[in-house]
């Protein structure tokens, strides 16, 4: 993901599933990086 | 505003001080509300071509002709079949390629290859926050990430700005067969329409007007068109007989039947076995019709005072746009609340200040 996508892309994609799923409830270790995600997972 | 590159768009987009209307050939305008102009017209031309590849990565503001064109000179196409609805509109100018996706603007070919959005490999786009955002690529397995490709097609500019779109292309066949019944009433050219796509004919056109039948397209290899076209012909019965096709279904993509013809213009979209039933109901204020997409796709010419809530309420299921025209309720269809709550949203984290194209998508 990280060689593929700048963080500005990733951030994108990752807002779509804010509106779905804003506590990040589902699957919430999937699709991206768990360094990327970490702040969204934990809040 | 008319940025001349993806840099100053993305920097046009950022100074921007309220509502900002995107403009591409100005080939449409209907629901927009008031603001700043921004024209993509700047950012043109085809980055890169490989017909060998059938792949075209183009610059957003690029007018579809020239990206027909180039197309044409290798003898390749657009699947999908943009349409050119300027005469409806009444408008002047040139879609561009950016436009199209945005609206997602599909021809007569969709029941066979899909919309634009299936055709779009890659985006590049900038979000209402100014920020240069890149999805998918020029390949179709792309699976890492999420498809924002698919999201950007038909969003109408409200999650942002497209600069870059790749496509995958089309080889254009080496023949086309059209079969014609005239004399169909809706019912049986939908039970016909439906008889030949359920058929395995590779049927990529099935269309009706009440003046011009029913008709239907296949295409391909010459000895498989002719092949699939008598099969066709004997399957559906008497009546069918073969025609030169290319104008009509130039006619039917651009709905040209109500070009210049005053009322207002629906676009409804319906279960195709439920097109009939519609039209039926709202045969009082229909002037006139067109029907594609085996009748998944309905165009109405109406009176121009028909409220909205008269169309909409002859809709067993599907929705309805007001594309041209002026009446009593809203153009764009009315979400359900929990659709309405993901768009709101989506909206909301793409546009945050919320000024991209309001008043579009309701």
């Amino acid at each position: 993901m990280g060689v593929q996508f700048s963080g500005a892309d990733m951030e994108a994609q990752m807002r779509v599933k804010d509106v779905f799923d804003p506590k990040w409830l589902l699957n919430p270790a999937k699709v991206f990086p768990l360094a990327v995600t970490a702040a969204r997972r934990d809040a | 505003m008319r940025p001349g590159n993806e840099t100053e768009l993305a920097e046009a987009i950022r100074a921007a001080a309220g509502p900002v209307v995107v403009r591409g050939g100005g080939t449409r305008a209907i629901g927009l509300a008031p603001g700043v102009v921004l024209e993509t017209g700047g950012l043109a031309g085809v980055e890169l071509y490989e017909p060998g590849a059938l792949t075209l990565v183009v610059r957003a503001g690029t007018p579809v002709a020239e990206v027909e064109a180039v197309l044409a000179g290798e003898r390749q196409r657009l699947a999908f079949e943009v349409p050119d609805l300027r005469g409806l509109l009444g408008r002047e100018g040139g879609s561009t390629i950016g436009g199209v996706v945005a609206a997602n603007a599909s021809g007569p070919r969709r029941v066979q290859v899909g919309a634009a959005r299936d055709s779009l490999l890659g985006v590049r786009f900038i979000d209402g926050a100014g920020v240069i955002v890149k999805n998918g690529g020029r390949v179709m397995k792309n699976v890492t990430g999420y498809d924002l490709v698919k999201l950007m097609a038909g969003s109408q500019g409200t999650l942002g700005v497209l600069s870059e779109v790749s496509f995958k292309v089309q080889a254009v066949p080496e023949a086309e067969a059209t079969l014609c019944c005239k004399g169909l009433d809706a019912a049986a050219a939908v039970a016909a329409l439906a008889a030949a796509m359920g058929s395995p004919f590779d049927v990529s056109g099935a269309a009706w007007t009440p003046g011009g039948g029913a008709l239907i397209r296949v295409e391909g290899l010459a000895g498989s068109v002719a092949y699939r076209a008598g099969a066709l012909a004997e399957r559906l019965g008497p009546g069918w007989e073969r025609i030169e096709g290319a104008a009509l279904w130039r006619g039917i993509r651009d709905v040209s039947a109500f070009a210049g013809v005053a009322g207002a213009v629906w676009r409804l979209s319906v279960k195709p076995s439920d097109a009939p039933g519609v039209l039926a109901a709202l045969g009082p204020v229909t002037r006139d019709v067109v029907m594609d997409w085996a009748g998944g796709l309905v165009w109405l010419l109406v009176d121009e005072a028909t409220p909205a809530a008269t169309i909409r309420g002859a809709l067993p299921g599907g929705h309805a746009t007001r594309v041209r025209g002026s009446g009593d309720g809203p153009a764009f269809p009315p979400e359900e609340p929990a659709l309405a709550r993901l768009s709101t949203g989506l909206r909301a984290q793409f546009d945050p200040r919320g000024i991209l194209n309001q008043g579009m998508m309701g």
